[in-house]
């Protein structure tokens, strides 16, 4: 189902390294792993308004702190939800499981039986998926796309 | 049209209505301007009410529809007239066909009662509808309720949204689920007080949003740091899909929000009353509606199932830390802090099992700084890469088991509105003490399902009894915040209160005069076992006409010490202030409080205070007991 996409993602893999909207400052891994300032008063102000934009998620998906992921390809989903779940998903790997981890597994499609694989395959090869703080969301996935390629059992989702 | 009537109507007099209502509108003049529908008629179809989103305005009990944009209404008076409404409703669904993929909650209703000939609301017909609908893939609704959170006492008010689960949905790919949320569009170039007056008094409208679960859960549990209980619905497949309809046609307007009533929490009800008329969720909040008060309304009607909880991070590293071995805090704190190759060497001594464990800790501990803003996010970016680095080269699987689910529920606590009465001695006089309070935990109540040493009251009113048979107010707190979040090796938060009010105030022996009060602090907190102490530097404003140049600034030192244990908690404070500005004069206080919680609903108090003051001693005690409903 989700294998034209993946094909094409693969043969745009080079290209997409250079979508400067993606790479810019404000989109790399490091400014995305502490979103949110949690001081005092915001927590208050947040809290009395429930605000739907009280916190940068808001300024990431609208391109308002200069990361624009509009122009992101979007793998039935995977990049976006890699995207939101930047830091949580590198923990994940590191350790070799956790919930992103599972999430990024179903919404591959990958089944049961070789979602095992895929987390070792994955936390074997953190460092080719994390080489600098400054890696995009969508260089990770291509990288995971990448390392899947490689193992027998993984190539098939692509 | 015979046969939807029948299937339509179960009750005698609604089916009457509902026949008569038919004749009138199938005619086919529809005249409708002179239709004669009974207003009566048509509230008691409390559906059409809930599809209309109207309310029952609790200052002149007239009805009128808390949607505040005029394209929901198909006629001019839809917002206040609910019977022209419905005219033109029956009228303009049936005449444009396409209307009715806009309004399909409202046309499938009107179909069901047979006032309306044709529904077409299928895919060809409405493909936009149809294709919004998909994304959901709706198997089940889950009620999601954030807790409140440590160090921020507002957030008791906590929100609730809605997660529609999907069909073959599993807990490893829960977040892939879409989320219905209602929150206030806020404007982030407004200054923080406007932005926060804003939000309290509906200067923001409020918006129906469609938002991934794994983007909430994100906002909540990893920006936020609130734990989430996630409340599956028993909702049948008609009921749930009459909800997404009704959200469908919320979608484009905009309500006013406001922070006490027409809240999140309470918004969410209006779409589950629709779902299942039956429940009339929103009739049991006219004033406010506390999100876990919500919870425990739904609790009594059998509409939940499964519960689940999802730890935040700041509890999943909580956990961690009472999980790790004492002798491991230091490294792992070092190792938080700097790459040094002498904390690498030292933690090669320890078993693969314990250096997984601190490399985790080390990274989570860093995160939650960072997020804080207490390192450099530069220098933590580098750094914790590193420390993922260093972790994956160790073999997978985290050696923490997840945090534990907590024994009781926010929705479990007690209950939020408190009265009391109590009996003693107020500088040698005996008093019968009244106190109401409309919100929402002292920090004496007992604390299961609230986060400890915090507190938060509105509208708290003593009124005095004496002996002398008059009747007076003591006190009136108009907002109480306390927050004493501990501090330890790995979390260094600040505990602060704020205190705004009318309270006695001694200017003489025989005066006491009621004074405009405001107290802000702030200052740190430790734990030592069950023991809870702090010490908050605290400036005092006061305002009374009485007192010589009318105000007075004092400054001074708050330090006290709490205990919980089993069903009993204790209180004990001591304030010392002096003057800064206006009238001149010092202020100490020593106060004791003392709470045994026969249940979680009542309790029986005891309290004493000496307050010195310009050279004379005031003293009072009380016993009483608190009664929470």
């Amino acid at each position: 189902m989700i294998k034209p996409l993946l094909i094409g993602s693969l043969i745009m893999g080079a290209s997409t390294l250079a979508f400067a909207d993606n790479s810019g400052p404000g989109c790399g891994w490091g400014s995305m792993l502490f979103e949110g300032s949690s001081g005092t008063p915001s927590h208050v102000v947040a809290a009395t308004t429930n605000g739907t934009s009280g916190n940068n998620t808001f300024g990431m998906t609208s391109g308002t702190n200069g990361c624009d992921t509009s122009k992101t390809l979007d793998y039935k989903g995977t990049s976006a939800v890699v995207f939101h779940n930047m830091d949580r998903l590198s923990s994940d790997i590191a350790k070799g499981e956790g919930e992103i981890l599972d999430t990024v597994a179903s919404v591959m499609g990958i089944e049961s039986a070789d979602v095992p694989t895929f987390k070792r395959v994955l936390h074997e090869n953190f460092d080719t998926l994390y080489p600098t703080s400054e890696v995009t969301s969508e260089q990770v996935v291509n990288a995971i796309i990448t390392v899947m390629s490689k193992e027998q059992s993984l190539a098939k989702y692509i | 049209m015979n046969n939807s009537m029948s299937t339509a109507c179960s009750v005698t007099q609604p089916c009457i209505t509902v026949f008569l209502l038919l004749i009138l509108t199938s005619s086919v003049t529809l005249a409708s301007n002179q239709t004669p529908l009974s207003t009566d008629n048509v509230e008691t179809q409390q559906q059409w009410l809930n599809l209309l989103q109207f309310r029952r305005s609790d200052w002149n009990n007239r009805l009128q529809s808390e949607v505040d944009s005029p394209d929901f209404f198909l006629s001019k008076k839809g917002k206040h007239d609910p019977k022209a409404e419905l005219r033109a409703s029956i009228e303009q669904l049936s005449q444009t066909r396409s209307l009715q993929c806009r309004f399909p909650a409202r046309a499938q209703w009107l179909h069901q009662q047979g006032l309306l000939d044709k529904l077409d609301i299928t895919p060809d017909n409405c493909p936009d509808l149809h294709q919004w609908l998909q994304q959901f893939n709706a198997e089940s609704i889950s009620l999601i309720f954030p807790a409140a959170y440590l160090n921020s006492p507002s957030s008791m008010f906590g929100h609730t949204f809605l997660r529609v689960n999907q069909h073959g949905q599993s807990n490893n790919n829960r977040l892939l689920a879409q989320t219905i949320n209602f929150a206030a569009n806020v404007n982030h170039e407004d200054p923080e007080l406007i932005y926060a007056f804003r939000g309290l008094f509906g200067g923001y409208p409020g918006v129906i949003t469609v938002k991934p679960y794994y983007q909430k859960a994100k906002e909540y549990s990893e920006i936020e740091n609130r734990d989430i209980w996630e409340y599956k619905l028993n909702f049948t497949d008609e009921e749930i899909e009459r909800l997404l309809l009704h959200t469908w046609e919320l979608l484009p307007n905009y309500f006013d929000y406001y922070f006490f009533d027409e809240n999140c929490a309470y918004r969410i009800l209006t779409l589950l009353d629709v779902a299942r008329p039956s429940l009339h969720l929103t009739d049991k909040f006219h004033t406010y509606a506390i999100p876990s008060d919500t919870l425990r309304s739904m609790n009594t009607s059998d509409l939940i199932g499964e519960i689940l909880y999802r730890p935040s991070m700041a509890t999943q590293l909580e956990h961690k830390i009472n999980m790790l071995p004492k002798h491991l805090h230091k490294l792992t704190l070092a190792t938080a802090k700097s790459g040094s190759e002498t904390t690498k060497l030292e933690l090669k001594n320890y078993s693969i099992e314990e250096q997984a464990a601190v490399l985790e800790v080390a990274f989570d501990h860093l995160r939650y700084q960072a997020q804080q803003q207490e390192v450099p996010r530069q220098h933590a970016a580098e750094y914790s890469l590193a420390l993922l680095k260093q972790r994956s080269q160790l073999p997978p699987d985290s050696p923490f088991p997840p945090a534990p689910k907590p024994l009781v529920r926010d929705d479990e606590g007690h209950k939020t509105f408190e009265i009391s009465i109590s009996q003693g001695n107020v500088n040698h006089r005996q008093t019968t003490r009244l106190t109401l309070r409309p919100a929402y935990h002292d920090l004496l109540d007992p604390s299961a399902g609230y986060p400890d040493g915090a507190q938060i009251k509105f509208l708290e009113t003593a009124i005095d009894y004496r002996e002398t048979g008059t009747l007076r107010v003591s006190s009136f707190t108009g907002l109480n915040i306390t927050s004493l979040t501990p501090r330890n090796d790995f979390f260094k938060p600040i505990s602060w209160r704020i205190d705004a009010g009318l309270y006695r105030k001694h200017l003489s022996k025989t005066d006491d005069p009621l004074t405009g009060t405001l107290n802000i602090g702030a200052g740190h907190s430790y734990n030592i076992g069950n023991q809870q102490l702090y010490a908050l530097l605290e400036v005092q404003y006061q305002h009374q006409h009485r007192m010589p140049s009318n105000y007075s600034a004092n400054l001074g030192l708050h330090v006290g010490w709490l205990t919980r244990k089993n069903n009993w908690q204790h209180h004990l404070a001591l304030i010392h202030t002096d003057s800064v500005a206006g009238y001149n004069h010092y202020y100490d206080e020593l106060s004791w409080q003392l709470s045994y919680h026969l249940q979680s609903n009542l309790s029986l108090t005891g309290s004493t205070q000496v307050s010195h003051t310009e050279g004379q001693y005031f003293h009072e005690y009380q016993l009483g007991i608190e009664w929470r409903f």
